[in-house]
């Protein structure tokens, strides 16, 4: 059995917290949490920490990404809004 | 935010990575053919709160347990339970420990009976290649010296470095910033400081570094199925050589 799978270079949408409603892009995971930005309001280098369990999926993962992040590429806060702008309309997010 | 402990916060610390250090030495004569996680697990809280300290996992965002308790294939965030180890298994156990407002977080693998040659020798390349990562986190250094110190190790010994999971720095927080991959270019990232303490922790997986969650929202196993180890330690950063806290 396995679940839908959060990791770096995913799209997600925060279903908990003040910022519900709010797209991000996974950076990292470490412990039980997940290190993601929105490269606007949150960025790189002060990413917002969530519980894996209040972000949900909105997109179907991107192997490019996946390889970017694999391959310990530099990524831009410019990437991330790049990404996201493309889903503000299509999926609803803020 | 990196934060830089002072001497008493680091005293503190101190007191927590030993307790968690003796923790591993209480599990580790326990651990054969038989042996349910669940009953390490009692043995571990039992430990921990003798010694006036909280086991840090417990309730943490929801996790059920003391200790993790990841076997063969699972990576990390395996929920104790009744499944018993048998002869040839590994298993991945992660301990934290809170006392006085401060954190110790430390993980070990442990073979069970006699493994295969090539699962042993993940093993001890995961825990050699937490020591070659350790020897870079120096005041001067930057983050990423120590991810490439990982990753350049274990990937000459064919194994991969789980891209997913990172450490992160740790303090009157379990888990606080900054977060520290076990891969990447070196030369990168924050340049580490005296007082910084910081849980360095490489997952090692046999086979490609792929991982995913199970349905029960904790276990994360490999993708392929194939063995997977884990180390890690607090780690202090001062003038001259590191400081490990949670080792005896």
């Amino acid at each position: 059995m396995k679940a839908e799978r959060i990791r770096p270079g995913q799209v997600v949408i925060s279903r908990a917290g003040r910022d519900a409603g709010q797209c991000y892009m996974v950076l990292s995971l470490y412990g039980f949490r997940v290190a993601v930005a929105d490269g606007v309001r949150r960025r790189i280098q002060n990413p917002k920490h969530k519980n894996v369990k209040h972000l949900r999926l909105v997109a179907d993962p991107d192997p490019e990404w996946e390889r970017r992040f694999g391959s310990g590429e530099r990524i831009t806060d410019a990437d991330i809004r790049r990404v996201l702008w493309v889903l503000v309309e299509k999926e609803g997010c803020q | 935010m990196i934060t830089r402990k002072s001497d008493r916060e680091i005293d503190y610390m101190r007191e927590a990575g030993r307790i968690v250090a003796e923790t591993f030495a209480e599990l580790a004569s326990l651990i054969e053919p038989g042996i349910t996680t669940r009953e390490l697990d009692a043995v571990a809280e039992k430990y921990i709160r003798g010694r006036k300290a909280r086991p840090a996992f417990k309730g943490l965002y929801g996790f059920p347990a003391s200790i993790c308790a990841s076997i063969n294939e699972e990576v990390v965030h395996g929920i104790p339970g009744l499944r018993k180890l048998k002869n040839g298994d590994i298993i991945s156990i992660d301990i934290g420990a809170e006392i006085n407002g401060f954190f110790g977080d430390s993980a070990a693998t442990f073979p069970v009976g006699t493994p295969e040659d090539r699962v042993l020798e993940l093993v001890r390349v995961t825990r050699e290649a937490l020591d070659a990562g350790i020897a870079q986190a120096r005041a001067g250094n930057r983050l990423t010296d120590y991810s490439n110190a990982v990753q350049t190790f274990v990937e000459r010994w064919g194994f991969s470095v789980v891209r997913d999971y990172v450490g992160h720095g740790i303090g009157s927080k379990m888990h606080e910033d900054p977060q520290i991959p076990n891969f990447g270019f070196p030369g990168r990232g924050p340049r580490l400081e005296p007082g910084m303490t910081l849980a360095l922790e490489p997952m090692v997986n046999m086979g490609g570094y792929e991982v995913v969650t199970l349905a029960d929202q904790w276990t994360v196993v490999t993708e392929d199925g194939r063995p997977s180890a884990h180390f890690e330690h607090t780690v202090l950063i001062t003038e001259n050589e590191p400081e490990i806290l949670t080792r005896l």
